[in-house]
């Protein structure tokens, strides 16, 4: 037998899990781009809820207050995305760390343990090698006027393993 | 006709003055005094064509321009701002716009190149736009209104150097002055308001309605009145303010603190006639304060070195010949009064910007020891400040001469004349009877016919005269108001002989003896340019014609102002004893003067000798009977303290104890642990949402259980 | 059912499932340890299950998860939870701004289905086109215009996670206490009168008919028609409301963006 307040239970406690994951993250997070996709998440949990009670009561509430929010969450967006453009520009970085000028003066400020981070080692992009040779017009020890490499990783290069700076200077010297 | 033109009058100086404030700083700068200059002298125009038309038209006017205020279940109270066009009215305007035109061509050679040029006309012609809705004001609220208005205008004006320290201070204590005035003529405004219920002149001043009423609260409201009037034309013991007035631009000086505001008071009084006729009491005060401020501010004047401040003294002094007019209870009295106004208008304009001229030439100086033979050097200023002090001491056949005989005659036949005090019963009469019949008052001259009638009040208007005449008059300390005006008449003479003296005295120290220029005249030491000296022409015929051409011999100004006040144009025969003494006073006040500064051979020395044998008297003439310091001394210095003692009391006990006490308390003991709370980060902020959400959560659950 | 059960689960669902998502977020070490997340994982999605069975026992276990409609309603609805429920604890944890948008996109497309299954079809598309095609985008835009150079510094690191992970745990408690303390048909049973009988559809029916709630659902209408009517003729004032905060929104970030550009830059250094 179909169950509308089961139903309704399951979304709610669905919606409610959602809201608190959006919570979670939006406490500990520190990207305001990161917490403001929490903040949409949290929207999401509501607009579920929203959707479970319209869904249950049999009316087009539900439904239209999840549209409103929907309209909310997107002039939302818009708004804190060009804030936060604004304060990248400012200092950077999109730290939420770096904004705490709003505190009581003599308040100390709130400093990280930067100290556990780990350093993420250079990654390594794989690459595709080239078949064969270059060809002769492209190949910069051969043909001085050939477009320079830029950036390409050494074991892009082909035979001795030159880099594009080296082979800049190979060339100015010849 | 009335009805086209009477609105025009206020309008032009109105829209010079806007005109000139908004595109004075900009776009007129050196040419601000046109908007001025064409805006008051239309208006000038319109004034004096208007003055023939009340004379071709039987019936005062009143023009509803807007109404205000209509309060009370029966809208008993109807406040409007009106332009009520009587005799009375058109005379002042044609007065007045006709000064403020003169003074304003003057102004724009007096005032030439000073910074504010513009400013000063934007002033002069908002002060103009007052003075003229005040005079045509047909209910007190407006006139009240406009009262402040031109009390605004002076104060603006006084202060107009206000980088100058005195300046500022003069047009504070001006301010502050004229605020006691005008709190008395409030209190006299709401005092008729309870009495009428109505504030409009047509209802206040109906003589059924006066004889109605109580007694008095009438005479209490006149008081209130007379209060307004002393503090705004300069009365004992609010006349202080005045002298030091003169800091302002002398064109200022001429018209607004010679010529037209300061006569506001007594044409408000005039104005009110009906009310005070029927409490002689209150006359006997007018006239007491009157004739005492006249021989004071006189005695005051002797003395003095500055030119201004002679003719600012000099300025009381005859105000408060005006005010003895008024006070003298007999229409005669009035007429004079108001004739005196206008007459005295012209002259002290004239004197004014004389002293202006001098003023302008001598390069800002104007103390009458540090200059001296000027008849030289500006002969036109001179010519015609000869004529303004002839008109001032009162030389027969001069306009002055006529007005003040006619005070003289007014206080002379209400101290030696008998029946006198009947008179206000009859001046009720007859007005109640113009009012009713101003049909009858066609021409000059018509008014004896009514009063013949008037000689009858019983038959004419029974009840309303006989409640006035029954009254018993109250009396002053019990003193026959014979007694007091027979004193006031001899101070009034005595008077006329000391404004003859130094009237004189300040001629020949300015204009005779050696020629003598202070350094800081410079290049300027020569004859005023011709915008400040054609002024100073027209007003010389106005100070020797004018008395001559409306005054006795002609009646025209009695009978025209008669329409108003009816009565004004009784005949009187002429009164060769008063006139006599004037020619007498003048003589001798002349000649002394004469003998003492003008003689060649007179050294200073010998004058000097001469004051210092008076010791003390010229001591505390020189220093202005010591007014100011009495009031610094019972005013001043105790509001000081009393102000320093609760600034004291402000700081320590409301500042420090209870505001600063009470509201750091909860800082101290909520604040401070809370203050970590704040620690800007957005996240914790956060945090702090959810525990809050929680926590209500939990309370709706548990509510529901 | 015995509410004592109930309650052990749900502590005890709440508890793994905050350590597991304290597990799971980054706590400065770079992604290279998966230990810690895949033993959180495994936590969160045991703790996912105790929730799903929480009141589930016997009989009324089936009848909890075989709530509504037919089989394959019921596995595509929780299919589409789990599936909601681990993207979001994806997003949340992710140490890549970048892959945090994506797994929320992933979020909004399982949440549209759980709509669509909810017989919510025009939120379910409005879902799909605003927010994953519009905001999810413009969320990468500006990920990318601030971070091309990928993960910063602090992406790895969290504040205080353990104890953000017990408030969400604490916060989670409360609401499902809520949820839970109201949607077991209180209100319906008051007003239906069923006693502790759970409220049927009829019940249902029979008191939503009686109250003054918006307009019905009614099927006769189309889904679109439906939905517009009770738009634009019950909530017309919201709507435009709505249109003008839209339009202020637009306008204010307009200005934000573009203001002061050159100072900005001055400033940067």
């Amino acid at each position: 037998m179909p169950e509308p307040a089961v139903l309704l239970n399951n979304s709610l406690v669905l919606g409610a899990i959602l809201f608190t994951l959006g919570l979670v993250g939006f406490l500990t997070r520190r990207n305001l781009i990161i917490l403001f996709l929490c903040a949409e998440l949290m929207l999401q949990g509501v607009t579920m809820t929203f959707v479970a009670f319209g869904k249950y009561h049999g009316t087009w509430g539900g439904q239209v207050f999840a549209i409103f929010s929907l309209a909310i969450a997107a002039a939302e967006a818009a708004i804190a995305l060009a804030l936060i453009v604004v304060l990248f520009r400012r200092k950077e970085s999109l730290d939420v760390s770096v904004w705490q000028d709003l505190r009581e003066e003599d308040q100390p400020s709130i400093e990280d343990d930067t100290g556990s981070i780990e350093e993420i080692p250079e990654q390594q992009w794989p690459h595709l090698f080239p078949a064969g040779r270059l060809p002769a017009v492209l190949d910069p020890v051969t043909n001085p006027r050939a477009p320079l490499p830029l950036k390409l990783p050494a074991s892009a290069l082909p035979g001795d393993k030159l880099s594009g700076d080296k082979l800049a200077e190979k060339r100015g010297a010849s | 006709m009335i009805r086209t033109l009477a609105p025009l009058i206020p309008l032009f100086p109105l829209l010079a003055c806007l005109i000139t404030l908004v595109l004075g700083p900009k776009v007129l700068k050196g040419l601000s005094h046109l908007p001025a200059i064409i805006g008051i002298g239309a208006s000038c125009v319109c004034s004096w064509i208007l003055v023939f038309a009340v004379a071709a038209s039987p019936h005062p006017e009143t023009l509803e321009i807007y109404k205000w205020m209509l309060v009370g279940g029966d809208a008993s109270v109807d406040i409007s701002i009106s332009l009520g066009v009587d005799s009375l009215s058109v005379t002042m305007l044609a007065m007045l716009t006709f000064i403020a035109t003169l003074v304003a061509i003057y102004a724009s050679g007096y005032m030439h190149g000073d910074p504010g040029y513009f400013r000063f006309f934007t002033e002069v012609s908002l002060f103009v736009f007052s003075m003229i809705m005040l005079v045509l004001s047909a209910n007190l609220i407006q006139l009240f209104m406009f009262w402040e208005a031109v009390g605004l205008c002076s104060y603006l004006l006084i202060g107009f150097w206000y980088e100058k320290p005195e300046a500022a201070a003069a047009g504070k204590k001006a301010f502050l002055v004229n605020r006691i005035g005008d709190f008395g003529f409030a209190l006299g405004v709401f005092l008729l308001w309870d009495t009428f219920g109505s504030v409009n002149f047509e209802t206040i001043l109906d003589p059924v309605k006066i004889a109605n009423a109580d007694p008095a609260q009438i005479a209490l409201a006149c008081l209130c009145l007379i209060t307004g009037a002393m503090g705004k034309s300069a009365q004992f013991p609010l006349h202080v303010w005045l002298p030091d007035a003169m800091e302002g631009p002398t064109p200022v000086s001429a018209l607004i603190h010679a010529a037209t505001m300061v006569t506001a008071g007594v044409y408000m009084l005039t104005r009110c006639t009906p009310l005070y006729m029927v409490v002689p009491d209150i006359q006997l005060f007018v006239a007491v304060m009157g004739g005492f401020t006249a021989i004071l501010a006189a005695l005051i004047a002797l003395t003095q070195n500055d030119l201004k401040r002679v003719l600012a003294y000099s300025t009381v002094s005859q105000l408060g010949f005006m005010f003895l007019g008024l006070g003298t209870g007999s229409m005669l009295g009035i007429a004079g009064g108001m004739f005196h106004l206008v007459t005295h208008a012209f002259f002290k304009a004239l004197l004014f910007l004389g002293a202006g001229s001098v003023m302008h030439a001598m390069g800002g100086v104007i103390d009458m020891t540090r200059f001296s033979g000027l008849r030289r050097v500006m002969p036109q200023t001179y010519a015609t400040f000869l004529v303004g002090s002839l008109a001032l001491a009162g030389m027969p056949l001069l306009s002055g001469f006529w007005s003040k005989d006619t005070i003289l005659s007014a206080a002379y036949s209400a101290a030696y004349e008998d029946g006198h005090h009947a008179e206000p019963a009859h001046a009720a009469d007859g007005h109640g009877a113009g009012e009713h019949g101003t049909g009858e008052h066609g021409a000059e001259g018509h008014g004896s016919g009514d009063h013949a009638a008037s000689a009858h009040p019983v038959e004419r208007l029974s009840l309303a005269s006989a409640k006035v005449a029954e009254r018993e008059p109250i009396r002053f300390a019990g003193l026959d108001p014979k007694v007091v005006y027979k004193g006031l008449f001899w101070m009034a003479a005595l008077t006329a002989l000391l404004t003859a003296f130094y009237t004189f005295r300040a001629f020949f120290m300015t204009f005779h003896g050696e020629t003598k220029i202070p350094d800081e005249a410079g290049h300027h030491a020569h004859e005023s340019p011709a915008s400040m000296t054609i002024p100073l022409w027209i007003l010389s015929i106005g100070a020797i014609g004018i008395g001559a051409a409306l005054g006795h011999p002609t009646g025209l100004f009695d009978g025209f102002l008669d329409r108003t006040l009816p009565g004004l144009s009784e005949h009187h025969a002429t009164n060769w004893f008063v006139v006599g003494l004037s020619g007498v006073v003048f003589t001798l006040g002349v000649g002394v003067a004469y003998l003492m500064y003008g003689r060649p051979s007179t050294a200073p020395a010998t004058v000097a000798k001469l004051f210092d044998s008076l010791g003390g008297l010229t001591r505390a003439s020189y220093n202005k009977f010591y007014i100011d310091e009495v009031y610094n001394a019972l005013f001043v210095t105790p509001l000081w303290v009393i102000a320093q003692l609760s600034r004291f009391l402000d700081w320590m006990l409301i500042d420090t104890i209870l505001v600063g006490g009470i509201s750091k308390l909860p800082a101290f003991l909520l604040g401070k642990p809370a203050r970590p709370m704040q620690n800007g980060l957005v996240q914790f902020y956060g945090l702090a949402m959810t525990l809050a959400m929680g926590v209500l959560l939990v309370a709706l659950v548990w509510q529901q259980r | 059912m015995e509410l004592s059960s109930v309650f052990v689960r749900a502590v005890a669902s709440l508890i793994w499932g905050s350590l597991g998502l304290y597990l799971m977020l980054p706590r400065g070490q770079a992604s290279g340890k998966l230990g810690s997340r895949i033993v959180g994982g495994l936590l969160l999605i045991v703790s996912m299950i105790l929730l799903a069975t929480m009141s589930a026992s016997g009989d009324a276990g089936v009848r909890f998860i075989y709530a509504y409609g037919d089989l394959g309603w019921n596995a595509s609805y929780w299919f589409l939870a789990g599936l909601s429920l681990v993207s979001a604890v994806l997003m949340v944890t992710s140490r890549n701004p970048v892959y945090s948008a994506l797994w929320f996109a992933m979020v909004l497309m399982s949440n549209s289905g759980l709509y669509l299954l909810m017989d919510a079809s025009f939120l379910a598309a409005a879902t799909v086109i605003v927010y994953a095609g519009a905001v999810v985008v413009t969320f990468l835009f500006v990920v990318m215009l601030a971070q091309p150079n990928g993960a910063a510094a602090y992406d790895r690191l969290t504040r205080e996670p353990f104890l953000a992970a017990c408030v969400g745990g604490l916060v989670i408690g409360v609401v499902l206490l809520t949820t839970l303390t109201f949607s077991a048909g209180t209100e319906i049973e008051a007003a239906a009168g069923t006693g502790s009988r759970r409220p049927s559809v009829a019940d249902v029916a029979r008191v939503a008919s009686a109250t003054t709630l918006p307009t019905k659902i009614d099927p006769a209408r189309g889904h679109v028609e439906g939905l517009g009517r009770s738009l634009f003729l019950e909530h017309y004032m919201s709507v435009e409301v709505v249109g003008v905060l839209l339009l202020a929104a637009v306008v204010g970030a307009l200005l934000i963006a573009t203001h002061r550009v050159e100072r900005t830059a001055k400033n940067a250094t």
